[in-house]
């Protein structure tokens, strides 16, 4: 016994209490060298005793007290959630099994019997404090699994958050031939535009330098007014004089359409904007169409038919992600030259966009698979095979979901439904 | 190919590049299409020495309209203006269309100006030095009959060839011949 009372890290605390002291005195003696040994000697001191430090680990209740019996103490030290879970041992002259079971009813874990030997006085209370220790080790083990239940789970959402805006970033990518070419071309205009804007301007002021000339000249010859004719003929300054507004105007077309998609991009790709709030879906299709516009204008004939629908809550940069992913499967799904629709409409509480395309369908056998993450039947460097998987998440989260249907040869059609107010938008972040 | 009478062809899908190159090339008053196949039927009806396309256009896209456009005119210049162009159409070009300069957008005016004299000069020295094979090839066939007669003549009568003639037509005789 010495050796394990060595070992035990931390010594236990048992509190007796009885009303008689040579209970307690015999008790005491016996337990004091393996245990550290507290003693009451009513029922109010025990509770004191037990809401104190050190707390105990163990207390061996005597029932028949005077003012308070251990009934009423036990009831208490549960009531108290400081003390509920301190074990009690009942220890009574009473011996009949409905007060035991009355005492193990009320939460004491186990019942001795007085007089009773020592030694198994010694082995119950062992037991009892090993039960403690696994109980108390359990609810350590169980807090720490919560807190890193609660770790992983933020961990998590952080991971798919930048799932997202990898998935976003890699599908701008693929798009990046196609919005520097819708880029390039009007700044190659613009700029063509301001160098024969240039040398223009050299021809008018040369005119206008000629004619200043011309009036400083006194008095002024037939011959000079002449030339000056002649050079106005030479610059075509009539032309000039109706060219140089075309050219600011188309210029400044260009400088506006480069604007706009430069903005069209930057809302597009926006990480932070990751809130909950009102917004308008055709506004959302309209400049995501913007920004595949190289993507689908040589190929495709998109059509618009968008109905009635009121704003909703959502997240609608990511909403516009989807859009995205559906526009660009569709337009790749036309090979030649094909239609794409766009419609929208509301029923009930709940709006939808579907986006159907002529092109060439899903295989039957490809259908169940098609919202696996990296599952993909387009070629390398066209898909990253994340898109719909991305996409069925969001709207997911948006308390919606996407329908498909579609036909080998004739086409597809994805309706993405969506409720006007998420069901958990308290609950969502 | 007189300056005047020089015919560029621009075809665009983009009405604004269109106007913006026209500007630039004004000196040549160039013709202008918005998709290849208003080019083909252009050049069905008018002969060009000089073609400019962008590369993706609704429709063909520009380097099939070259390709296309080289059978009706093949001594045309063929430029290729592009704001993009993988490789795939890039080989395209060169080996199909066999254009004669790629030209990226943004495009520079004064490389824009530059490509097409270059271009046109290029054409004139192309037709000049067929111009001049033909020529020489006439002249060898003229010289080839020639060489035919003296031949002929000098069969039937040896030496009649190398006759030495005086500046006032008299026939002059070495002592040798008088032997």
């Amino acid at each position: 016994m010495e050796s394990d009372k060595q070992s035990t890290e931390r010594q236990a605390t048992i509190l007796l209490v009885d009303d008689e002291s040579i209970n307690l005195s015999v008790f005491g003696q016996f337990l004091a060298p393996y245990y550290q040994v507290l003693v009451a000697t009513s029922g109010q001191r025990a509770l004191q005793l037990a809401g104190g430090a050190p707390k105990p680990d163990l207390i061996l209740l005597d029932v028949m007290m005077p003012d308070m019996d251990g009934y009423q103490v036990i009831g208490q030290l549960k009531a108290d959630p400081k003390t509920g879970d301190i074990p009690v041992i009942f220890v009574t002259a009473l011996t009949s099994d409905l007060e035991e079971e009355r005492g193990l009813s009320l939460g004491a874990v186990d019942y001795l019997y007085k007089p009773c030997h020592l030694s198994i006085l010694l082995a119950r209370i062992k037991t009892q404090l090993e039960l403690k220790n696994a109980r108390d080790w359990l609810k350590d083990q169980n807090a720490y699994l919560e807190t890193e239940v609660q770790r992983r789970h933020q961990e998590n959402e952080a991971v798919h958050l930048q799932l997202l805006q990898s998935e976003k970033l890699a599908a701008i990518g693929q798009l990046a031939a196609g919005i520097a070419h819708e880029i390039n071309n009007p700044i190659g205009f613009v700029n063509s535009n301001l160098n024969t804007l240039d040398s223009y301007l050299r021809d008018v002021f040369c005119v206008v330098d000629a004619s200043n000339a011309a009036l400083d000249e006194k008095p002024l010859s037939e011959e000079t007014l002449q030339s000056l004719r002649e050079l106005k003929q030479a610059k075509q300054l009539e032309y000039l004089r109706n060219d140089i507004p075309e050219l600011i105007a188309e210029s400044m077309e260009g400088l506006t359409r480069v604007r706009d998609i430069i903005q069209d991009l930057k809302d597009f790709a926006h990480a932070d904007k990751n809130e909950w709030e009102l917004g308008d879906l055709h506004k959302g299709l309209d400049s995501t169409l913007n920004i595949i516009a190289n993507e689908l204008k040589y190929h495709c004939t998109v059509h618009k038919q968008y109905g009635e629908i009121p704003q909703i809550y959502c997240l609608s940069s990511q909403l516009n992600q989807v859009f995205m992913n559906l526009l660009i499967n569709a337009a790749q799904s036309i090979e030649t030259k094909g239609d794409i629709h766009i419609r929208t409409g509301r029923a009930d509480q709940n709006v939808w966009v579907e986006i159907s395309d002529s092109g060439k369908g899903i295989a039957p056998e490809n259908l169940p698979r098609l919202f696996e993450p990296f599952f993909t039947t387009k070629p390398v460097g066209k898909g990253t095979g994340l898109g719909l998987s991305v996409s069925q998440n969001i709207v997911r989260k948006h308390g919606g979901k996407i329908e498909v249907t579609s036909q080998l040869g004739q086409g597809s059609r994805f309706r993405v439904w969506l409720p006007i107010r998420p069901p958990e938008l308290g609950a969502a972040e | 190919m007189n300056q005047a009478d020089i015919r560029i062809l621009i075809v665009d899908d983009e009405p604004n590049v269109l106007k913006a190159l026209t500007r630039l090339l004004k000196q040549y008053e160039p013709v202008t299409a918005i998709s290849g196949e208003e080019a083909l039927l252009l050049a069905e009806q008018h002969r060009f020495d000089l073609v400019i396309s962008d590369y993706r256009m609704p429709g063909i896209n520009g380097i099939d309209f070259l390709i296309l456009f080289k059978r009706m005119q093949p001594d045309a210049v063929r430029i290729v203006l592009t704001g993009f162009a993988d490789l795939e159409g890039a080989q395209h070009a060169i080996n199909e269309a066999e254009v004669f300069r790629f030209i990226n957008k943004p495009w520079s005016n004064l490389e824009i100006v530059n490509v097409v004299e270059n271009g046109l000069a290029h054409k004139r020295m192309l037709l000049e030095n067929r111009a001049l094979a033909d020529q020489v090839r006439a002249q060898q066939i003229l010289l080839n009959e020639k060489e035919a007669i003296i031949k002929a003549l000098e069969a039937e009568e040896p030496g009649i060839t190398q006759v030495n003639w005086a500046q006032d037509g008299s026939i002059i005789l070495d002592d040798e011949d008088l032997q």
